[in-house]
């Protein structure tokens, strides 16, 4: 086995600081009887502000800084949110103590074209993600925690040299309790090697067994199982922003980081997005919500941030934006796609299906498939919507390509001018559901040349009727 | 069967400095007499086709639907942008469409309504798109016309001859009106000069049977 241990040591300000668009100063608080800074942003680092800091002192420093409280539930989802979408990477995957993810990657080297290939790849697709992890890679999950924990930014894939690394491991970096550390250190014990110089015994009864059985695992002398984290069956993203917006091109910014972890749970599950939807909570008025279909099925982060794109484009808000949601509606299972060579589809941004594009901007209403059904009055024998293949009879004469869904009376018909070029046909239909209809249709040209088609309203006294235009 | 390169030789990306007019991307429009005067002998594929109608309902459409059948055949879209009335979906498959084939247009404002067309001529699988228009500004004319030199399909604009014949950036200017049971079809402008003589082209109904099969 080989764990991968991505470890997110900012995370406290990057659950804020990923939607920061413009990168404008930000601290993040722990509230107390004194508040101070425990994260700020590289902006804020950059004017000045250190860990530590009572709050009085960074806004002294910084007085326009955007001020946050650590909120550890955000910081959970977070990393719930970079295991959802390592899931591309590899099933089995564990959330582990502080702020890190472990993944399984031994099984799936060769697929992703070896160690460094699969590492930039992460590293690439946490950095879309708006994260920057410490890295690091060992046979064991105990011991690529500790690696990681430690400081060592180390890719160990052999058992032996793994070993002799963590020997050189610093004794605080064990997840262990505080006061049993600090006696051993206080004796002399400075790194995990040190440790196991010691008697087994003596160590076990004076400091506990589990010390000795951590310090095992991480050497990969006994089983190391790690609890494996379990994905929803449903997407469902949530990203705060750091201050109440406005501008979409901010808002799509935030979109793309949500839209670069949904593909990742889409890529692990070889799933492509059929319908989702995307929430935009507001300060004071009720959340917007925006559905978008997909005529084809995808999970290409790109052409979906490009379907975004054009349809908050087009939206006008009915208030500022404060967070920003994203979930899946219907998924179908997509068959692999991303690591072909050679792309079937055309160049130039034909990825995204021509519909899914002008349905992104203009809405549904305004786009539309229509289909014939088997009907004979002409206003039923079609409705909106795709279907395969229309297998319905053709009806027996030509039909006009313009069509009148409300008839307009003539008075002229059969006047100087009209010509009756083909008819009648007789429409007689619909006495069970409540609009019969009882009509001779004709083809006719009117005076001014154009080719109709008109009708006799025998249920009207035979009024005469345009219906369409024969184009 | 003709090989692949041989095939390259006849596609509409390969251009041949010296025989521009055999490279042109065309389809026939199917009236003999119309290919005879339209360069390269069809409707161009990588330029706007302008069409002044003096009204609709004198078959304006039946003009294309050879072509039409075509394109759609090689399971390319159609896209009907802001047609006047409603397009009557039994009409599109008594003349051969396939209905999942075609889009239809009608957004809130010409602007979108441009857009959209704009994005139909610039898509690779759209075969041919449509559109209704009365006011334009040259600016978007210019922009229409570009994107359609890329060459994927027929793309054509209809404007009422009411508004005028001033210039226009299109490649092919048509004005079709009604004439006597036929649509008579001048060809206002085409690629290599000249202005034919009007012609009457007999679509369906012409002879008061139908002929459309």
């Amino acid at each position: 086995m080989l764990w991968a241990c991505l470890r997110f040591p900012e995370l406290a300000v990057e659950v804020f600081e990923r939607s920061n668009v413009a990168s404008t100063p930000l601290i993040v608080v722990e509230q107390g009887s004194r508040p101070s800074v425990v994260a700020a942003n590289r902006t804020a680092m950059q004017q000045g502000i250190c860990i530590g800091m009572t709050v009085g002192a960074a806004l002294a420093l910084v007085s326009h800084a955007t001020i946050k409280v650590r909120n550890p539930a955000l910081e959970t989802d977070a990393l719930k949110g970079i295991a959802i979408w390592a899931e591309q990477f590899a099933p089995l995957r564990s959330l582990a103590n502080p702020a890190a993810v472990l993944i399984e990657i031994g099984g799936c080297l060769s697929y992703f074209g070896g160690l460094r290939v699969l590492l930039k790849r992460m590293r690439d697709g946490i950095d879309e993600l708006g994260y920057r992890a410490v890295m690091t890679v060992a046979p064991t999950a105990t011991g690529t925690l500790l690696f990681n924990r430690a400081g060592f930014e180390t890719t160990i894939t052999d058992s032996r040299r793994a070993r002799e690394a963590l020997c050189k491991v610093p004794i605080q970096a064990l997840d262990y309790s505080r006061r049993t550390i600090d006696a051993l250190e206080a004796i002399g014990v400075k790194s995990i090697g040190d440790c196991r110089d010691l008697p087994r015994d003596g160590v076990a009864r004076r400091y506990g067994q589990a010390l000795l059985d951590m310090i095992d695992r991480a050497m990969g002398d006994i089983p190391d199982p790690q609890k494996p984290f379990v994905s929803p069956e449903t997407y469902s993203g949530k990203l705060m922003l750091p201050a109440p917006i406005w501008d979409v091109d901010a808002l799509l910014f935030g979109v793309k980081r949500l839209t670069h972890e949904m593909c990742g749970w889409l890529a692990g599950r070889y799933h492509g997005v059929a319908a989702m939807r995307l929430d935009l909570l507001h300060e004071d008025v009720p959340p917007t919500y925006f559905p978008l279909n997909l005529s084809t099925p995808t999970r290409t982060a790109k052409d979906l941030i490009l379907l975004w794109r054009e349809r908050l484009s087009q939206q006008k808000l009915p208030d500022r934006v404060v967070g920003i949601g994203l979930l899946t509606i219907e998924t179908v299972p997509l068959d692999s796609q991303s690591l072909s060579l050679l792309k079937e589809k055309g160049s130039n941004g034909d990825d995204i299906d021509l519909l899914d594009r002008l349905r992104a901007r203009l809405g549904d209403d305004a786009v539309s498939l229509l289909h014939t059904y088997a009907d004979h009055r002409p206003e039923s024998a079609w409705k909106q919507g795709a279907i395969q293949a229309s297998v319905e009879p053709l009806p027996p004469a030509p039909r006009p390509i313009w069509f009148l869904t409300q008839p307009t009376a003539l008075k002229s018909v059969g006047n100087e001018g009209w010509i009756l070029l083909d008819g009648p046909e007789r429409i007689e239909a619909g006495w069970w559901d409540g609009a019969p209809v009882c009509r001779d249709y004709y083809v006719a040209r009117n005076p001014q040349g154009q080719t109709v088609w008109v009708f006799r309203d025998w249920r009207q006294h035979g009024q005469w009727f345009l219906q369409g235009l024969f184009a | 069967m003709p090989t692949p390169s041989l095939q390259l030789l006849h596609s509409p990306l390969l251009w041949r400095g010296d025989q521009l007019a055999r490279t042109r991307a065309i389809i026939p429009t199917d009236f003999s007499s119309l290919d005879h005067q339209l360069p390269g002998g069809g409707w161009p594929l990588d330029a706007i086709t302008e069409v002044m109608l003096d009204q609709p309902g004198i078959g304006e459409m039946q003009l294309f639907f050879p072509a039409l059948t075509r394109l759609l055949k090689e399971g390319k879209k159609l896209v009907i942008v802001a047609p006047p009335y409603l397009p009557y979906p039994p009409a599109f498959r008594w003349h051969g469409l396939d209905l999942s084939q075609v889009i239809f247009i009608h957004a809130a404002d010409q602007k979108n309504n441009l857009w959209a067309f704009e994005q139909a001529l610039n898509n690779a699988f759209c075969g041919a798109a449509f559109i209704w228009l009365s006011a334009l500004e040259d600016k978007a004319m210019r922009r229409l016309q570009l994107a359609a030199s890329k060459g994927n399909g027929l793309a054509i604009v209809f404007r009422p001859a009411s508004i005028g014949m001033g210039s226009t950036w299109a490649a092919l200017r048509l004005h079709l009106a009604a004439d006597d049971g036929c649509l008579g079809v001048h060809i206002l402008k085409r690629r290599g000069g000249g202005s034919p003589s009007p012609m009457r082209l007999s679509t369906a109904y012409a002879v008061g049977l139908p002929t459309i099969s």
